[in-house]
């Protein structure tokens, strides 16, 4: 019989257990074992908490070391609070537990880095949840397409990501007051992965204006809904980012569009139109539709790099990247100058 | 001066490269107007030119055209450069003034352009096709009649081919500057974003990429912008060789509001696509085409009605003026690497 892995859900903002736990707890190799918080979660949280843990008949924990006295946890769904996540991260890899954390992973790179310590000296994985622009039917052809060389080298890309149908999921009120950043920490991360992966090049420095477009209680808590981003990347091309959550209706989820111009090729991935990606070369234009597959692509992903002792697609490097942009980029939202990511 | 005229606008058309056959054709299609004599310093070119359009008369000399009783108005299609000092003299010369974009090089050459005009009285327009673009109108005339509330985000970008090989890019035209295409290509959609949006952006911020190498002309620029209002603004210019088989050419546009979202695709079929809170869904029968007539025959019809009626023409001179002013301060953004505040006069 082949070994499973145990699983433990820890914290439960944002949706991400229902979707991202709950693709790990069905997985042929893992077992949803625990559910439990953080000490001092908010009441509301432990109370999310502990209705996921009675739907899925495990016992809940209010604080999570309980839980690790009592059980023999392999691998943790981490969803907390940013500002909460890196110690328990850092205490979880230390105890040799690999990791899938909810985005933003940390408030700052400077407080991620103790993670990255952490995780090279006991060989623990870890991944985060933003498997959409590197798992999609769109984007893995995408990504593969660039790696055989399909565009040559990447010059300029645009990347959007827009999430739809808002005020939903919008942040509460009383949680605006206690973030520096909304929706660009939310979706930015999307486009990070994308430009890693697609312009095969790091971002070095960003612009970006962040505006609250749409929603009062961002405004009046200085929170931006809509983001506009030019970004430099280490070999010379140049992009853009624009992320946000509309109010619009009637759309995809969220409209994500991309397109890169390289040296030999352009590619374009367009899911607003029903069809993902369209690539143009010698003549030929392919249509390559979206698959709908990625979360579990992504933890099928993580899963195997546990067992074969391997690094996943999607890295600690990608996050602590992430949170460097993440981090110039409300700099320069603030200071109204082009900022480099340290 | 307003032009005692019973039926036709009587034109003078300077310059005989690129668009002005575009120009040339579009004459015959307006219905109010009438191409009388084509002018180019290349008297073969002028000659050929007035043969394939069928214009009665050619010359070398535009002087004959400004003192010609026969000529009421001028299609200046020439050489971004030479714009300000030929708008001012047909103007001088009593003839109204149809410009090809940009109407001058230099805030200070728009301004003496504009104070030309003013003082001989007569209309003064910078030829922005992009407002005459069916399509593109088609989008306007949306926002306008509200239905995406109001509009928060609006992007503009595509592709214009002839793509530049080394050895074979405008050098004259440019003069071998390197933000040459900012200039050129985001004229377009300087004008017609600030159109749409009723205001000029208050910031500006520049990325470029050179391109292919062997053409000293950089070959994108991402102008990113923000606007008195709010809203955020981005405009591309791209000529980076695109690959066979690329929808050429092509505008994209792509405007989120407080209520809905509006979409001109430029690489799929040419259609606008409306997604508001009716719930109209993706794909489906909320895309619909819109029909193409020409751009160029509707901008000079528009020009010739307004000078015929006196009207001040939809794409007014002080709109083109400031629209000079934001892409100067694009180019100087580009230079500088950081993003520029504008003030406009």
């Amino acid at each position: 019989m082949r070994e499973r892995l145990a699983i433990a859900w820890i914290g439960c903002v944002y949706g991400h257990q229902r979707d991202y736990g709950g693709t790990l707890a069905a997985h042929a190799r893992a077992q949803l074992v625990a559910i439990a918080e953080r000490p001092g979660a908010l009441g509301a949280h432990v109370v999310g908490a502990r209705a996921l843990a009675a739907e899925r008949g495990v016992p809940f924990y209010e604080d999570y070391h309980e839980m690790l006295e009592k059980h023999p946890i392999a691998v943790a769904s981490v969803a907390l609070p940013p500002e909460h996540n890196v110690p328990v991260l850092v205490d979880l890899a230390r105890r040799g537990i690999h990791i899938i954390s909810e985005k933003p992973t940390a408030p700052s790179a400077a407080e991620l880095a103790p993670l990255g310590a952490v995780l090279r000296e006991t060989g623990v994985r870890f991944t985060f949840a933003a498997p959409a622009t590197v798992f999609s039917g769109a984007f893995r052809p995408a990504i593969e397409a660039v790696e055989r060389g399909k565009i040559g080298e990447a010059r300029t890309g645009y990347f959007q990501y827009l999430q739809t149908g808002g005020p939903e999921y919008t942040l509460p009120p009383e949680r605006c007051k206690e973030v520096k950043m909304a929706e660009f920490g939310m979706f930015a991360p999307y486009g990070v992965l994308a430009f890693r992966k697609l312009m095969r090049s790091n971002i070095v420095k960003v612009f970006a204006r962040f505006t609250s477009a749409f929603y009062p209680h961002y405004r009046e808590n200085g929170l931006e809904d809509l983001a506009l981003a030019s970004v430099y990347f280490a070999n010379g091309a140049v992009g853009t980012l624009v992320v946000g959550r509309t109010t619009t209706k009637g759309m995809p989820q969220a409209d994500v569009r991309m397109q890169i111009f390289g040296s030999s090729g352009a590619l374009n991935i367009n899911n607003g139109l029903g069809y993902a990606i369209n690539q143009y070369r010698d003549g030929t234009h392919a249509k390559i539709p979206f698959g709908s597959s990625t979360t579990t692509l992504f933890i099928d992903d993580f899963v195997n790099a546990i067992f074969e002792k391997r690094d996943p697609v999607v890295t600690y490097d990608d996050a602590l990247q992430t949170a460097a942009f993440l981090d110039a980029s409300l700099a320069s939202a603030h200071s109204g100058c082009v900022e480099s990511l340290n | 001066m307003k032009t005692e005229m019973t039926k036709l606008v009587r034109f003078a058309q300077l310059g005989c490269n690129g668009v002005a056959h575009e120009h040339a054709a579009a004459h015959r299609q307006t219905g109010n107007t009438e191409l009388k004599v084509v002018c180019d310093l290349d008297g073969v070119k002028a000659k050929a030119f007035a043969e394939k359009h069928g214009v009665p008369e050619w010359t070398t000399n535009s002087s004959d055209v400004f003192a010609c009783d026969d000529v009421d108005a001028v299609d200046i299609v020439t050489s971004d450069h030479t714009h300000a000092r030929l708008s001012i003299t047909a103007a001088q010369a009593g003839k109204h003034v149809l410009v090809e974009k940009p109407l001058a090089t230099s805030v200070e050459d728009a301004d003496a352009v504009i104070a030309a005009a003013a003082e001989n009285g007569v209309t003064l327009m910078c030829a922005q096709c992009m407002r005459w673009d069916s399509r593109c109108r088609a989008l306007t005339e949306k926002v306008k009649a509200g239905a995406i509330g109001r509009p928060v985000f609006v992007r503009v970008h595509g592709g214009c081919p002839p793509f530049w090989q080394p050895g074979n890019w405008p050098e004259a035209a440019s003069g071998g500057k390197p933000d040459f295409l900012l200039f050129r290509e985001g004229v377009h959609w300087m004008d017609w974003i600030t159109a749409l949006l009723g205001e000029f952006p208050e910031s500006i911020h520049v990325v470029g990429h050179p391109g292919q190498e062997g053409v000293p002309l950089w070959e994108y620029f991402a102008v990113n912008m923000r606007f008195p209002g709010g809203a955020l603004g981005l405009g591309e210019s791209n000529r980076i060789v695109q690959p066979p088989g690329y929808p050429m050419p092509g505008t994209g546009v792509y405007i989120v509001g407080t209520e809905g979202t509006l979409a001109l695709e430029n690489t799929t079929d040419l259609a606008v696509s409306l997604h508001t809170a009716d719930g109209i869904s993706f794909p489906g029968s909320h895309v619909y085409a819109v029909p193409m007539d020409s751009k160029f025959a509707a901008e000079i019809r528009h020009f010739a009605d307004c000078v015929v009626s006196g009207a001040e023409p939809d794409v007014s001179p002080k709109h083109s003026r400031r629209v000079v002013q934001a892409l100067l301060a694009a180019q100087e953004s580009f230079r500088c690497g950081e993003p520029v505040e504008v003030k406009y006069a």
